[in-house]
């Protein structure tokens, strides 16, 4: 594939290995996959067969053992920084939410700007606006123990819609809700790949994500399958 | 919405860990302070006391260690003052006195000497000679009226308190004064003294000047010690600065120990918080900025502690050491002391973060996010 086509991606990646040294196991084994922009892509697959390292290794937050990655055709090992990368360019939802308890909604989205003395009014104002569409904008002042497993979820989607990424990734986001939250929480995600462009890619066992992603792959021991 | 916010909010999250910490902390630096700042104290008002007085030579008996079994003949101090390059003396006599369990330095002094011209009288009036009159520090005059008397007894001798005067010297605070020679009558040493002080001309002001009188003096008067006052003052204060080396000492180990309980707070911290530290580097921090929000909040907790701990030790102490009679020597306040404290503190507050940090993101985000 010519670097064109790798740009028109938003992740691309070429024979990408994974090896835990600390147990001795190949997480990834080549695996090659193109994510084009606005795609909402499911990873499905057993405990323990890779998803979620794939996710880590797309955000730069793992290195792999070989192959490439590349983030809308540039290779990310050649990216200098990677953490102002995930901070532009990625939100990412999690399956237990990871909200810091006794601080409220709107301080938890926050957060991520305390590298500026004082958060300016418009981060802020942005920070009220994807609230709002995510329907949690009356919450914003709640300490974010107090809320229920969705409006976790929600406010966790909310953190990650903060600078506008290009993509999001979602570690088993439906993993710790019932099954009507869980539904609500996937056409949230629909609605934000449909109505924003943002692509997504979802980890997941849960098999009702069928129903919302465009395409489905699942890694199974490592390797890559298509559905 | 502030940085300030986010830190003080997080600090105190954990109420009852934040409070011990902070205690912790207060009570290290109030000790730290207690130990070198009275230390600090006692030299400087030394040094106030004879220089506010232009004291510029001391005169006592020859070979005596101690000033206070220093045995003049007060009338030297009429010769010395005949010497051209001496504008004034003063003969003093000093005597320890017991009042309950406290030692009460009590001086006699000249009647019109610069000594009961140069102190300064917060209320009632100078001794007058004979009469059994005297006048006490400030704060013997505060434990005198607390035990609710208005009279000194010196081997047997009543003293009627007639003023109180003020002082910047510790031991004077807690000291009398009285005529001199009331005071060689009471204690049997008439014509005594136990040391001299003189002013000399400011055209001698020169410290090779003063060297030569010095001299001079011992070779006119073989039986007698001249030093220069600043010399003087280094000499009857070297013990404060073996106890100085003893109290930095003693200071730098309470401080270690303020950082390690600070750091065995930061340890705990990042190891509640190594999840949501994994995440903040997941949503794109660096390590750099979150080591610096890490050592931002050890430094909160320093400063507050540290803050309390200075008033503590400044005040507090003041207070405490008020009610007793040891109430004079409290420390003293002096800015680039507290400067060295803030920086010890805040330094060790540093050191207390950056390790504990430094482990924490140095662990696999991955691996700590996955851990249960």
């Amino acid at each position: 594939m010519n670097d064109i086509a790798l740009q028109k991606n938003i992740f691309s990646t070429r024979n990408l290995r994974k090896f835990y040294q600390s147990t001795q196991t190949f997480a990834l084994r080549d695996v090659s996959l193109d994510v084009p922009e606005g795609e909402f892509l499911g990873i499905r697959g057993p405990s323990g067969s890779g998803k979620s390292t794939l996710l880590y290794l797309l955000a730069g937050l793992l290195t792999p053992t070989s192959g490439e990655i590349y983030f809308k055709g540039w290779p990310l090992e050649r990216l200098r920084n990677k953490a102002v990368y995930r901070r532009i360019n990625i939100g990412f939802v999690f399956q237990d939410f990871y909200l810091y308890p006794r601080f409220t909604v709107l301080e938890n989205m926050l957060f991520s700007c305390l590298r500026r003395f004082i958060v300016p009014a418009a981060i802020i104002k942005k920070a009220e606006a994807q609230l709002e569409y995510l329907h949690i904008l009356k919450k914003k002042n709640v300490p974010v123990e107090v809320l229920s497993a969705g409006e976790r979820q929600r406010a966790c989607i909310a953190r990650a819609l903060l600078y506008e990424p290009q993509c999001i990734l979602a570690d088993e986001p439906t993993g710790n809700l019932d099954s009507e939250n869980a539904r609500n929480i996937m056409e949230v995600l629909q609605k934000i790949n449909k109505e924003r462009g943002t692509a997504i890619l979802l980890v997941t066992h849960d098999e009702m994500v069928s129903g919302y992603a465009h395409r489905i792959v699942r890694i199974i021991d490592g390797s890559l399958h298509s559905c | 919405m502030n940085i300030l916010h986010f830190f003080i909010k997080d600090v105190f999250r954990k109420k009852t860990r934040a409070f011990l910490t902070i205690c912790g902390i207060s009570v290290g630096v109030c000790v730290c302070i207690l130990m070198l700042g009275i230390g600090e104290s006692i030299k400087n008002s030394f040094k106030d006391v004879y220089g506010k007085r232009q004291i510029d030579i001391v005169v006592q008996e020859k070979d005596q260690l101690s000033i206070l079994l220093s045995k003049l003949d007060a009338g030297i101090a009429t010769e010395i003052k005949k010497l051209p390059s001496v504008v004034d003396v003063s003969a003093a006599l000093l005597y320890i006195h017991k009042i309950k369990a406290s030692a009460v330095p009590v001086f006699g002094w000249e009647p019109d000497s610069f000594l009961f011209d140069d102190t300064e009288l917060l209320q009632g009036r100078r001794p007058i000679v004979d009469k059994k009159e005297a006048i006490v520090g400030e704060a013997l005059g505060r434990s005198l009226k607390k035990d609710n008397t208005n009279q000194i007894k010196i081997k047997g001798v009543t003293f009627n308190v007639v003023g109180v005067f003020k002082s910047t010297s510790p031991f004077e605070q807690y000291a009398a004064a009285l005529p001199l020679s009331d005071l060689q009558a009471a204690i049997h040493e008439a014509g005594k003294a136990s040391f001299i002080n003189v002013r000399l001309k400011p055209e001698y002001r020169i410290e090779t000047m003063m060297e030569n009188i010095t001299r001079e003096l011992e070779i006119k008067f073989p039986f007698i010690a001249a030093m220069r006052a600043d010399a003087f003052i280094a000499e009857k204060t070297q013990f404060i600065v073996v106890g100085e080396q003893f109290s930095f000492l003693v200071g730098l180990i309470t401080i270690i120990a303020v950082a390690l309980g600070l750091a065995n707070t930061m340890v705990a911290s990042a190891f509640e918080k190594r999840k949501f530290l994994a995440i903040l580097l997941a949503l794109g921090w660096q390590k750099i900025e979150i080591a610096a929000l890490f050592v931002f909040e050890a430094l909160i907790v320093a400063i507050i502690g540290g803050a309390i701990g200075i008033f503590l030790g400044f005040k507090g102490t003041g207070y405490i050491f008020g009610l007793t009679s040891i109430q004079a020597f409290v420390p003293a306040l002096n800015v680039v002391f507290v400067l060295k404290i803030v920086g010890m503190i805040l330094g060790s507050a540093v050191v207390a973060a950056i390790l504990p940090i430094w482990m924490t993101l140095n662990s696999d985000p991955v691996e700590t996010i996955r851990s249960e």
